[in-house]
């Protein structure tokens, strides 16, 4: 015989070949047949072990459930067979709650179809023309950098460091060029457009680096290759890269 | 606005945007108090069906959506070839299902119902956006619970979940019949 020429249906799990077997032999799910429905069960995993189809752990459950019952329906009633529960009772539960979703699920099989040939648009990609982003800024004098340098100082120390004095064995002072400072905002700056004043001074936290990066802001001012700006008094502080065109008007 | 202006408004609006747009976000735009715009979208989504055009707007959770009309899939299809899309295998729309009319469920009380692991369905199902996760369950694990999408009802043409058919209960012989109205 040749070993391809039969065909098996493929299920979804053994319910779904329960409810195969219950439409076949066109019976009614309140009364199955447990022992013939069961011999047709089990000859179903039979021929999937022949054909080496592996037989997932739920069909070898079932077949020990459908076996069980069976068993069951065969042990003589000795009490009253009204008050005995009939041992299919939880099978047939179990097949009416699947039948439900398994119709519902061919129901959304016929609409899927109907409705995947509707086809929809992505959405525009609206570009505005961009806006004056410094509009509205003034700009600031010494004494404001001033009193936000404090501020700075203020927020640092509320972080409070384990006591410096504990790490000076360890780490002695570094020398901080106030170029090098000078070149890491120009360079921060080259990257962003402008930067909020407090943003520079973030990541930081020893004390003569946040002392010459500061440093180097006031003398980027003063060669007016940055400049300081503010909406409104008590807002943010903002650097910003001087171009070569500002720089003129800035050297007026 | 006359009402003509409304309607063109709408129009551009929804082509513009692609994506579903809320009655709310058109009310905030356009200016024009909900139950009015609703009245007039009624009335353009009955305009489009009534000159078979070849665009439509859609109804879904109380967002509007323009798309095209599936009798002219064919031709449009002709033009872009669309990608390969297969649909949903026995085992994604089971789940689908259990998941459309359970929401929120975990992934336990989906296997329960199913008798077999499901969890390869849902993994699609959530891949294809049509479930996602709802939170989680305030039980031993807390499971996490799965509902559908609004890509799902778009998907399948419901405008809401409502929208979903009865279920009839089984007749004498234990047959479950769909009623779809």
């Amino acid at each position: 015989m040749n070993k391809l020429s039969f065909k098996l249906e493929v299920f979804e799990g053994p319910l779904d070949l329960l409810m195969h077997l219950i439409e076949k032999n066109k019976v009614n799910i309140y009364d199955i047949p447990i022992a013939e429905i069961t011999d047709q069960y089990l000859g179903y995993l039979e021929r999937m072990e022949e054909m080496d189809l592996e037989l997932s752990s739920e069909f070898l459950m079932m077949a020990a459930n459908l076996l069980y019952i069976k068993s069951r329906m065969l042990l003589p009633k000795y009490s009253d067979p009204e008050e005995e529960e009939d041992p299919r009772q939880e099978l047939v539960d179990k097949l009416l709650e699947y039948q439900k979703y398994k119709r519902i699920s061919e129901y959304f099989g016929d609409r899927q179809h109907q409705y995947n040939h509707i086809l929809y648009k992505e959405p525009e990609e609206i570009e505005l023309p961009e806006q004056d982003e410094y509009e509205g800024f003034m700009p600031l004098s010494v004494e404001d950098l001033i009193k936000a340098f404090d501020n700075i100082f203020l927020r640092k120390s509320r972080l409070a460091p384990p006591s410096e004095k504990a790490f000076e064995k360890i780490v002695k002072y570094e020398l901080i060029s106030i170029k090098a400072k000078a070149a890491e905002i120009l360079e921060i700056l080259k990257q962003n457009k402008r930067v909020r004043f407090t943003e520079l001074f973030e990541a930081l936290c020893y004390r003569p680096e946040i002392v010459a990066r500061f440093l180097a802001v006031l003398e980027l001012i003063r060669d007016h290759r940055i400049l300081a700006v503010q909406k409104a008094i008590g807002k943010d502080i903002y650097l910003l890269r001087v171009d070569h065109k500002e720089r003129e008007m800035g050297n007026d | 606005m006359e009402i003509k202006e409304i309607e063109a408004c709408i129009e551009g609006i929804l082509f513009a945007a692609g994506d579903p747009v809320s009655i709310d976000t058109l009310s905030d735009v356009l200016e024009i108090d909900k139950n009015t715009l609703k009245a007039i979208i009624k009335r353009m989504i009955d305009y489009y069906h009534y000159e078979r055009r070849g665009i439509q707007i859609i109804e879904v959770e109380s967002c509007y959506q323009l798309c095209t009309r599936p009798q002219y899939y064919e031709y449009i299809q002709k033009m872009v070839k669309p990608k390969h899309s297969q649909g949903l295998s026995n085992a994604s729309l089971e789940t689908l299902a259990i998941v459309a009319y359970n929401q929120p469920v975990t992934r336990s009380n989906i296997e329960q119902i199913r008798g077999v692991n499901s969890d390869g369905a849902l993994n699609t199902l959530i891949e294809r956006g049509l479930v996602e996760e709802k939170g989680r369950l305030e039980a031993p694990g807390r499971p996490i619970l799965f509902g559908t999408t609004q890509n799902f009802l778009r998907c399948f043409g419901f405008k809401a979940l409502d929208d979903l058919p009865q279920i009839d209960y089984p007749d004498n012989q234990g047959q479950i019949e769909i009623d779809d109205n």
